[in-house]
């Protein structure tokens, strides 16, 4: 390759981060919410160096501590630290929604650009597929998942994944069938390019900002579910520190030591909020409003 | 409702108007007047401002948009002067406007008689009224059974009778002022024709004062009485239509006049080309097809081409012309290999294999597929938004010629020379370049594979005369460059007139004349022909006045006994002129198979007449 063929190549690259980067720092809900998914993956991961206490580390004397010096949140009915708890708390929820919420994006995208291409048969096969997966409540589908293989994280991940992948398929069908049929898309199709092909230069960069927001969208509601899954006690197994387990460890005690409770709540809520504010902004900054924008 | 109406009732009075939409000035001191029963057009290229000062007169300007000077009064009130109250009483009864796309202006899930109605009851008038107004307009407009079609949702309506009811919903309120935003673009020649008829008609005899915004110089000379030609903003003429086409003043008029293409007179191509196109010696056949039927469902009626056939020989430009609809469109990607025809024969000759173009392209073999290239209609979606534009020239090159590294740096530049663009253009992304900027991408595109066979859809029809022009020279210089034979698709005689050697003409799938461009623009032809040759607008008043008068066409039998006409089935009784009375109108009927042979390659699809009342 030559110098010139560099730098060419070079630019789209470049101008696609820029207008990502511009597309996020437009928005101030954006900015915002990123910045508060940032903060918790900080905290999830620099959480043993935020606190004295081993998460686990039961001390039966201190057990249903109020607010004080010593335990900033309280402690729970085994006398652990609230606090390090719900920083901790974090770790399963956010390594499970972020693997799941990948594999579930990533294959539906795959998916769904593929029938849009295909269309025909192939087309009417998968959508009834998707139809009939997403007719069955997410949380019951993941029940009956998590009941028949174990309640691994690997498990979890799956179980998650195969839930969300009907509804990105959806999604991203729709926003690559208004690209098929633009001439491009024909032009690549009459020089008789293979169909990954087509997929990956002229259909993946058309729909990417589709999928950014759905990304963003999946990963609060696989947020969501994680948390769902511990409380009903399919997720993480304790004595692990999780918000959902930790919500249905403690309900029990919320007239005694509330915060033992809300603490994990208001930790999650504003993980989901973050993220949701993340993916609005997204789809405000550079949905379909702007490329109307940029295109006149 | 009658009006006291003087002719030199000034209803619109534009004065020294000036909008900028940023810091950039899109519209620069523009002045006009146009009187009760007149017509004023402005003309110009995309991004003259010609929109946006039509829009001034609803009061509206486009988000960001703002006045920086001047006035507009519309029926003696300054319409930016006006309060929201003000503004909605102006654009219920006093000014209406006809936009460009019908199809997009109608809402598709209301009824077309209530959503005239609804700009009826918005303007004042009682239900009963309203309805009753609703059928008297759309027999205003000729809708066929006025009293009925109202209760049709628009998808039910062809792409000219939607014109009709937007042009109804404008006029029904009796506006002083109607504003024309490119009424006729979206449409074929013949509904074209129809509709510029009509307006003419109804500006008459309401004695509106209409502003009408067109690219097109056929359009503006059949409808205007007067015209401002714009160009960035700034008027550079302004004169009576007649004095306007026939000397005009400025040199940037003179430009895009010159750059019309017609079908009438010798004006069409320069000498040298002609004798050249004369001479140009029969090349070899590279494409044959026979008997081709091509349908999107399994059903007869389904079927889009119904069997054509024709020969493309190297080097020449054949040009295949019909509506929307009669199936060329299908034909080209046919070949292309995007959709297999159902039977019948596709053949490129040359090939070393058997050539077969009945087969998808990705079933072609390699040296097959780049030997037939598209080219697209539309440049704003015929390249990859987020890609920049040498990867549309680069991926060709390195799938049907293996190119890589320098090699390929080399050959892309060579072909950014071909198409006349400057190689550091490539590098940009396709919305940061012009119009017809994109629309040379998208040929060297098609020309990195070397082929024989260029298929050339519609590819001049979105850009503006001057780039159309240029698009028309670069391809009659690519021909010779390259020793390609074109297929070239288009609605527009004036362009085929142009470039073409040979003509098809078709219609409702199938092929109704074939022959050497001179012959066909000469006659005697087909009917269909003959009316797509009459309803193509000269840009000069007379000319394209008479076109679209009511009766111009005129009776098929009269053109058949003039001499115009010719593939009459022979055993068709001919009922000959004055065997009827008045009230039947003659049309034509498709009567083939068989073809006349003129000579010369001259062919006709035989047809008969038939009666209407």
């Amino acid at each position: 390759m030559t110098g010139s063929e560099l730098t060419v190549a070079g630019t789209p690259a470049q101008g696609t981060l820029r207008t990502v980067w511009a597309g996020i720092r437009s928005s101030r809900a954006a900015t915002i919410g990123l910045a508060i998914v940032a903060l918790h993956v900080l905290v999830a991961i620099a959480a043993p160096l935020l606190t004295s206490y081993a998460p686990t580390q039961s001390v039966p004397a201190e057990a249903l501590a109020g607010v004080s010096w010593d335990h900033l949140a309280g402690t729970d009915q085994y006398g652990r630290d609230v606090l390090t708890r719900v920083l901790h708390g974090g770790r399963f929820a956010l390594v499970v929604c972020a693997l799941s919420t990948v594999a579930a994006v990533g294959l539906g995208t795959v998916v769904g650009c593929f029938v849009a291409l295909r269309g025909g048969w192939a087309d009417n096969v998968v959508m009834r597929l998707v139809d009939s997966v997403l007719a069955v409540p997410a949380i019951l589908a993941l029940l009956v998942v998590v009941t028949a293989l174990g309640t691994g994280t690997w498990v979890v991940v799956a179980a998650i994944t195969i839930v969300y992948v009907p509804g990105v398929v959806r999604v991203v069908r729709a926003a690559a069938q208004s690209v098929v049929p633009l001439e491009y898309v024909t032009a690549a199709r009459a020089r008789g390019e293979r169909r990954w092909s087509i997929l990956r230069r002229e259909l993946l960069p058309n729909v990417a900002d589709v999928v950014a927001v759905e990304l963003a969208m999946r990963a609060s509601w696989a947020a969501l579910l994680v948390s769902s899954l511990s409380f009903l006690g399919f997720g993480a197994n304790p004595p692990t520190p999780d918000w959902g387990l930790m919500v249905a460890e403690n309900r029990t005690a919320l007239t005694v030591v509330p915060m033992a409770t809300l603490a994990p709540i208001v930790a999650l809520a504003t993980f989901v909020v973050g993220l949701n504010l993340a993916a609005d902004g997204l789809a405000k900054a550079w949905g379909i409003d702007r490329f109307r924008r940029d295109g006149r | 409702m009658e009006r006291s109406m003087r002719a030199d009732d000034v209803l619109v009075r534009v004065d020294d108007l000036s909008v900028a939409y940023g810091d950039t000035t899109v519209v620069d001191q523009v002045s006009f007047e146009v009187p009760a029963g007149s017509t004023t057009a402005l003309v110009g290229e995309s991004g003259s401002g010609k929109t946006t000062v039509a829009r001034t007169l609803l009061g509206h300007l486009r988000a960001g948009a703002r006045l920086t000077s001047g006035r507009v009064s519309v029926g003696g009130r300054d319409v930016f002067g006006l309060d929201r109250a003000g503004l909605r009483r102006l654009r219920s009864t006093t000014v209406a406007m006809v936009p460009q796309n019908a199809g997009h202006a109608l809402t598709p899930s209301m009824r077309v008689g209530r959503q005239v109605e609804e700009a009826l009851l918005a303007a004042g008038a009682d239900r009963a009224a309203a309805r009753e107004r609703t059928v008297e307009t759309f027999a205003q407009v000729s809708l066929p059974d006025p009293d009925r079609i109202g209760r049709r949702y628009p998808h039910q309506l062809s792409g000219g009778q939607q014109q009709r009811v937007a042009i109804a919903l404008a006029v029904a309120v009796r506006p002083k002022v109607l504003v024309l935003d490119e009424p006729t673009t979206g449409l074929d020649v013949i509904t074209q024709r129809a509709i510029l008829g009509l307006l003419r008609e109804l500006t008459l005899r309401l004695g509106t004062a209409t502003v009408m915004v067109s690219h097109d110089f056929g359009v503006v000379a059949a409808l205007a009485d007067h015209a401002t030609v714009l160009r960035a903003g700034r008027a550079v003429e302004s004169a009576p239509a007649k004095q306007l086409f026939q000397e005009p003043g400025d040199e940037y008029t003179r430009e895009l006049l010159g750059a019309v293409p017609r079908i009438g007179g010798a004006v069409s191509r320069n000498g040298a080309d002609q004798s050249q196109r004369g001479e140009s010696p029969r090349g070899e056949s590279l494409l044959r097809v026979q008997d081709v039927r091509i349908g999107y469902g399994h059903r007869e009626r389904d079927l889009a081409v119904r069997g054509a056939s024709f020969e493309l020989r190297r080097g020449e430009v054949v040009a295949l012309v019909g509506e929307s609809g009669s199936g060329k469109s299908t034909l080209a990607w046919s070949l292309a290999g995007l959709h297999g025809p159902r039977d019948g024969s596709m053949r490129y000759l040359p090939a070393t294999g058997d050539g077969d173009l009945a087969q998808a392209a990705r079933r072609r073999p390699l040296e097959l597929r780049r030997r037939i290239q598209l080219v697209f209609q539309n440049a704003d979606t015929s390249l990859n938004p987020r890609r920049v534009v040498a990867e549309a020239v680069r991926r060709p090159l390195r799938l049907f010629r293996g190119l890589r590294g320098s090699e390929l740096a080399a050959r892309e530049a060579e072909l950014a020379r071909d198409v006349r663009l400057e190689p550091e253009l490539l590098r940009r992304l396709p919305m940061q370049l012009s119009g017809g900027q994109r629309q040379r991408v998208g040929i060297a595109r098609a020309l990195a594979g070397s082929p024989a066979v260029m298929v050339a859809d519609e590819i001049t029809t979105a850009l503006d005369v001057s780039v159309q022009a240029s698009i028309l020279d670069l391809l009659e210089q690519l021909r010779g460059e390259h020793d390609l034979a074109c297929l070239f698709i288009s609605h527009d005689l004036g362009v085929v007139k142009r470039i073409a050697d040979r003509l098809l003409v078709m219609h409702g799938g199938v092929v109704v004349e074939e022959g050497p461009a001179d012959a066909v623009f000469d006659g005697p032809n087909h009917p269909y022909t003959r009316e797509l040759i009459e309803a193509t607008l000269e840009p000069d008043p007379e000319l394209a006045r008479a076109s679209v008068r009511p009766e111009a066409g005129g009776d098929i039998r009269e053109s058949l006994s003039a001499g115009r006409l010719t593939g009459l089935r022979h055993d068709a009784t001919d009922p000959g002129v004055g065997a009827s009375t008045g009230a039947v109108v003659w049309r034509w009927r498709d009567a083939g198979p068989e073809m006349v042979e003129l000579g010369d390659g001259h062919r006709v699809r035989q047809w008969e007449l038939t009666s209407e009342r």
